[in-house]
């Protein structure tokens, strides 16, 4: 019986083994393209998320919504705990208020004093997270600003307080972030008071490790991290985190922005800095194009 | 010769066919909608099983016809557009897995539910395998072995109830004997 079914269909069979056998070479092929020109594939990749997940939106609010509610909701049973803790919190944060505000005023009589003008270049767009990586080997998000919004490959990305990643992926209305947690994050970083220099590499874990240390017992726990202008990567003096030494003796930050809970995010517009190219013009007169040529030659 | 009452009653007929494709589609797209939610963003250090494969292997392993081999391919490089992973390698050798279980579908019929089980476990194993060989071989960034094992397992032990919502929800059952489709060729 099963003999007969066999040649019943052994006009289909090679057919569709053929059709399983394109099919994979064809998967295949975009995989080598990938390797070869990831760029051009990437590319593809952030327009296939452009068209769909804002069209999913609509889908996708309420749901994230509904289980924002659900977990707020969990929350409503520790009430009672947390309001006793607030107004705990509450008695501190007035001390603190008030050395704030003389410290405010301390440094605004300094600033003053210095005639100091604070860098103008910070100005941020501000976009609305849409959707996740989806999986939990990589760690990024999607907002829903791009290119439409001039925002721009390499540009820092904070919540309201700390540093949260990097775009990597520009479509026209949505871009990817890549959080510091992702594996592949690497950012340059100051730590203060003592100002060493290190890198904070994402691992895949809460907490980002340091990586490439100056100085490693100039760190103490608690210590704070601040981007650092290196290599040009994010503009100097974001918030970071703060640093902790975990059970194994390793050090990590812990990260200020609320991972838990990210929104909103700033896309911080910065304009690299303008290179210096042409030495020498300063003070020279000016050359023929001629002469000019015959220099350029020399040197 | 079949009894015709039961090929009328039984013969999945060329619309219910194109519905349950189409169904397969869009559970499959709703299954990675939902992990494309903003919810939790703190890397968990935990994973949750492979839903879209675990659908993928079910409907293979119980009826081949309703998930036919380009819409696989289709979805799978769908999948690994949206999910951020290296577009086409996870496709392929999951289009082989479901396709080496395809071609044991035959053979499944007649079998309890723990065989069942026990060929997706030997597939699954063979998939993880080569994908973690060929990805260290080609892929210039590091996938997290033991998470990514970790979520091929958990993948195996959600097929049980998987194949359950998929008969309860869906009736994704295997063919019976004497079944037939639109063309009256048996299943």
């Amino acid at each position: 019986m099963a003999k007969e079914r066999h040649n019943a269909e052994d006009f289909a069979r090679p057919v569709r083994r053929l059709l399983t056998a394109v099919l994979c070479l064809a998967l295949m092929a975009v995989f080598i393209l990938w390797r070869i020109d990831s760029p051009r594939v990437e590319r593809l990749r952030v327009q296939v998320m452009d068209t769909l997940v804002p069209s999913l939106d609509w889908a996708m609010a309420p749901v994230t919504g509904l289980a924002h509610l659900a977990s707020d909701f969990r929350s409503y049973q520790r009430i009672f705990d947390q309001n006793q803790e607030l107004k705990r919190e509450l008695q501190q944060m007035r001390a603190w208020r008030e050395a704030a505000l003389q410290l405010e005023q301390e440094n605004a009589r300094l600033l003053d004093l210095n005639n100091v003008r604070l860098d103008p270049k910070f100005t941020h767009v501000t976009g609305v997270v849409m959707a996740d990586s989806g999986s939990p080997f990589r760690q990024s998000v999607l907002i829903n600003v791009g290119a439409r919004d001039g925002i721009r490959d390499g540009w820092a990305t904070m919540d309201g307080l700390g540093l949260v990643g990097r775009i990597s992926g520009v479509g026209a209305t949505t871009s990817r972030v890549i959080l510091l947690t992702d594996a592949s994050s690497r950012v340059p970083v100051t730590i203060q008071p003592s100002g060493v220099r290190a890198i904070l590499a994402g691992d895949n874990t809460a907490r980002p490790l340091l990586d490439l240390i100056e100085d490693v017992d100039a760190l103490r726990p608690g210590d704070r991290v601040f981007s650092s202008g290196a290599g040009d990567v994010f503009p100097a003096g974001l918030l970071v985190g703060e640093v902790v030494q975990t059970s194994d003796r390793r050090l990590r930050v812990g990260l200020v922005a609320d991972y838990e809970r990210l929104e909103f995010l700033r896309v911080i517009r910065s304009r690299p800095l303008e290179p210096i190219t042409d030495p020498g013009a300063l003070i020279a007169p000016r050359l023929p194009a001629a002469a000019l040529l015959e220099e350029a030659g020399d040197g | 010769m079949a009894n015709p009452a039961v090929t009328a009653r039984r013969s999945a007929d060329g619309g219910t066919l194109w519905l349950m494709r189409g169904v397969f589609a869009v559970l499959t797209l709703v299954l990675l909608v939902v992990q494309l939610l903003p919810l939790g963003l703190l890397p968990a250090g935990w994973v949750g099983p492979d839903l879209v494969f675990a659908f993928a292997l079910v409907w293979v392993a119980r009826r081949p016809d309703f998930a036919p081999v380009w819409l696989l391919a289709g979805l799978f490089l769908l999948a690994d557009l949206l999910l951020q992973r290296p577009p086409g390698l996870w496709a392929a050798m999951a289009l082989l897995a479901t396709e080496a279980l395809r071609a044991r579908a035959q053979d499944l019929r007649d079998m309890v539910f723990a065989g069942e089980w026990a060929i997706v476990a030997v597939i699954l194993t063979g998939f993880t395998a080569a994908f973690l060989a060929l990805w260290s071989l080609l892929v210039p960034y590091d996938i997290p072995r033991g998470l990514f094992a970790l979520q091929m397992l958990l993948t195996l032990a959600a097929y049980p109830p998987v194949a359950g919502a998929s008969v309860a929800l869906f009736g994704v059952t295997k063919a019976a004997p004497g079944q037939t489709d639109a063309l009256g060729r048996k299943l």
